[in-house]
C-alpha cells in the first residue's frame, strides 16, 4: 500500500513539474508533437506540419519524419530545402527509394529538365528505363518539356501502363510532329493570292475579307487609270498596296499566333495530365 | 477478516478514484495552459503561431468540448491575417457546433463580414437574405439591416446604404456619412446624357471646365468644316470629316464626361472607406 501511495505521489509531482512551464507541457512533448504534426500533415496544412516536425531534435527524428518534412516542404514550394532533405535520407532506409521520384518531381517543378535526366542517370542504370517505375516515367516525360531530341515512340511509351499509354502516345506525337503552320508558307501564299495565307492558318473570314478589299482597291485603281483620274488612281493604288503588304504581314503573325496557341494547349494538357497522375508517384499510406 | 477485506477494497477504491481524479484534473490544466498560451499569442497579434496553437488545442481536446471556441478562434486569426477563404471555412465549422442561438447568429454575421472583406459581396447579400427569412432571428432584424447597409457600402451603393442605416436608427452616424457621399457623388448617366445633348456639358457638370470648353470647341470646329464642305458640294470631303473627325471627338467627349464622373466618385468612396476604417468606432467588418 505504501508503495502504491509513493508511486502516486511521484507521478503527481512529475506532472506538476510539467505544468509549471506551460510551453514544455505535456502537449509539447516529442510524442505529442509528432501526433499533432501528423494530424496537420493529413489536414494538408503543410507549412505548419513542417514547422512542427522541425521542432523535434534532428538526432531523434528518424527517417519517416525526415521524409514527411521533405514532403511538406515540397508541397509548400520550398524546393531547394526539400531536395536537400530528401537527399539526406539514408540508403539503408525504406524511404530511400521513395525519395528518388520525389526529388525528380521537384526538378520537374523547377523546370530543370536536363538536371532531372542527369540525376536519373547518376542514380539509376539506364537499362532500367524499360521498367514501369515513376522515375523512368518522369525521365521520359521531361523530354516533352524542353527542346532536346525526343526518344522514339517505342522506347518512350514502354514504362507507362495501359491507362496512361493512350495519352502519352498522343503527347509524344504532338511533341515530335506538332501540327504547326509555317509563317513563311503563310506569307508566300498571301503574296500569291491575297488572303490565302490567312485561310491556310484557319482564319477563313479574315482571308476572304482581305481578298475582297485588296481586289476592290486594285479594281478602283485600274478603273481610275483608265478614266485618266490620275490622283485618285494613285490614291487607290497606294491603298491596295497597303492592304496587300498588310495582309502578308498579317498572315505571318497569324501563323506565329497559331503555333503559340498549339504550344500553349499542349503544355496545358501535359500539365493537367501530370497533375491528375500526381507525377506518377503512387499515393502514400500516411493518412489512412 | 471480512472487515479488513472491506476496508482494503475501500482503500483501493479510494486510491483509484484519487489517481483518476488526478488524471482528469491535470488533463484539464494542460488544456487550460494551452488555451492561455494560444490566447496570449492571439492577443500579441502573432496570428500564424496562434493558429498553430489553437489547432493543437483542438487536436488534443479529444472530447471536442471546445470545438466551437477553437474553430472560431482559428477563423478569427485567419481573418486577421487576411486569409479570408480559410477564415470562412473555419467559421462554417464553428457554425456547426454553436452552443446557443445567439452565437449561431454571431457566427453567421462573422461569415457575412468576412465575405464583405473578401469582396464576394453577392454571397454576402445571399446570406443576409437567408438570415432575414429565418424565423429564429426575428428579434435581430436590426442587426441584419445594419450589416446589409455595410454590404451596400462595399458594393458602392451609398444611397441604398444610407436607406438601410436609416431603418435602424434615423440619427445614425453611418446614415449621415453615406447620405453625404451619395449626395456629393455625380451621376454617371447624367454626365453622359448631358454630353450627348451638348458636347462639353457633362464635363461642366463634373466641374472640369477647361475640358468641357475644349471638347465643345473641337466638335464645333470639325462640324463647321464638315458643313462648309457639304455646302460647297465637296461631298467626299464632308463625309470624311464627319466620319473620322466629328464623330471621333463627339464620342470621345461622351466617354470623357463618364470618366470624370467615375474618377471623382471612386475618389470620394475610397476616401470615405479609409475614413470609416480608421475613425469609425462602431461595429464594422
Amino acid at each position: 500500500m505504501t508503495k502504491l501511495t509513493l508511486i502516486v505521489l511521484s507521478v503527481t509531482s512529475f506532472v506538476y513539474a510539467q505544468t509549471i512551464d506551460s510551453n514544455s507541457s505535456v502537449l509539447h512533448r516529442k510524442e505529442n508533437i509528432i501526433k499533432f504534426a501528423d494530424h496537420l500533415f493529413c489536414e494538408k496544412d503543410y507549412l505548419r506540419s513542417a514547422n512542427e516536425y522541425l521542432r523535434i531534435d534532428e538526432a531523434l527524428r528518424g527517417d519517416v519524419i525526415d521524409f514527411k518534412i521533405a514532403l511538406s516542404l515540397s508541397a509548400i514550394g520550398d524546393y531547394s530545402i526539400a531536395k536537400n532533405t530528401f537527399g539526406q535520407i539514408n540508403e539503408s532506409s525504406a524511404y530511400y527509394s521513395l525519395s528518388k521520384p520525389e526529388i525528380m518531381k521537384i526538378f520537374f517543378l523547377e523546370e530543370e529538365y536536363s538536371e532531372l535526366r542527369k540525376y536519373y542517370s547518376a542514380h539509376n542504370n539506364l537499362s532500367l528505363l524499360q521498367s514501369e517505375s515513376p522515375e523512368s516515367k518522369l525521365y521520359f516525360v521531361s523530354y516533352l518539356k524542353d527542346n532536346e531530341n525526343i526518344p522514339s515512340l517505342q522506347d518512350f511509351t514502354r514504362p507507362f501502363n495501359l491507362d496512361e499509354r493512350e495519352e502519352v502516345n498522343f503527347l509524344h506525337q504532338m511533341k515530335a510532329d506538332p501540327p504547326s503552320k509555317s509563317p513563311i508558307t503563310a506569307s508566300i501564299l498571301s503574296a500569291l493570292i491575297p488572303g490565302a495565307g490567312k485561310i491556310y492558318t484557319g482564319e477563313i473570314s479574315d482571308g476572304v475579307i482581305a481578298l475582297i478589299t485588296t481586289g476592290l482597291f486594285a479594281f478602283l485603281a485600274y478603273d481610275n487609270f483608265q478614266a485618266d483620274h490620275n490622283f485618285r488612281a494613285w490614291l487607290f493604288t497606294g491603298l491596295a498596296a497597303m492592304f496587300y503588304a498588310g495582309n502578308i504581314y498579317g498572315s505571318y503573325s497569324s501563323a506565329q499566333l497559331y503555333n503559340a496557341r498549339i504550344k500553349f494547349e499542349f503544355n496545358l494538357r501535359l500539365d493537367s495530365f501530370l497533375k491528375s497522375k500526381n507525377y506518377f508517384i503512387p499515393p502514400y499510406e500516411f493518412c489512412e | 477478516m471480512a472487515l479488513t477485506s472491506t476496508t482494503l477494497t475501500f482503500r483501493k477504491l479510494l486510491i483509484i478514484v484519487f489517481v483518476l481524479a488526478n488524471n482528469y484534473v491535470f488533463a484539464q490544466t494542460y488544456l487550460q495552459a494551452q488555451y492561455n498560451y494560444a490566447t496570449q499569442l492571439y492577443n500579441d497579434e502573432q496570428y500564424f503561431d496562434a493558429i498553430t496553437e489553437f489547432k493543437r488545442f483542438q487536436f488534443f481536446d479529444s472530447l471536442n468540448q471546445y470545438s466551437y471556441f477553437t474553430n472560431k478562434s482559428i477563423a478569427m486569426s485567419y481573418k486577421q491575417g487576411g486569409k479570408f477563404d480559410e477564415a470562412i471555412y473555419y467559421y462554417s465549422l464553428a457554425e456547426l457546433n454553436t452552443p446557443n442561438i445567439d452565437s449561431l447568429f454571431n457566427t453567421k454575421i462573422e461569415i457575412i463580414k468576412t465575405n464583405l472583406l473578401r469582396r464576394t459581396i453577392y454571397r454576402a447579400f445571399d446570406l443576409l437574405n437567408d438570415l432575414n427569412n429565418d424565423e429564429r432571428f426575428n428579434s435581430k432584424k436590426d442587426q441584419i439591416t445594419y450589416w446589409k447597409g455595410w454590404a451596400y457600402i462595399f458594393n458602392n451603393e451609398w444611397e441604398k446604404a444610407s436607406e438601410e442605416f436609416a431603418k435602424v436608427d434615423i440619427n445614425n452616424q453611418l446614415k449621415q456619412i453615406c447620405a453625404n457621399v451619395a449626395e456629393s457623388q455625380y451621376s454617371e448617366s447624367t454626365a453622359k446624357i448631358l454630353s450627348y445633348i451638348l458636347p462639353g456639358a457633362g464635363q461642366f457638370y463634373t466641374g472640369n471646365y477647361i475640358s468641357g470648353i475644349l471638347s465643345f470647341s473641337w466638335v464645333a470646329l470639325w462640324t463647321y468644316i464638315a458643313v462648309e464642305a457639304f455646302l460647297a458640294d465637296r461631298i467626299f470631303d464632308g463625309l470624311l470629316v464627319t466620319n473620322f473627325l466629328v464623330f471621333r471627338f463627339y464620342n470621345g467627349n461622351i466617354q470623357n464626361a463618364e470618366n470624370f464622373a467615375n474618377e471623382y466618385n471612386s475618389e470620394i468612396s475610397n476616401w470615405t472607406l479609409n475614413y470609416l476604417q480608421h475613425n469609425y468606432r462602431g461595429p464594422k467588418p
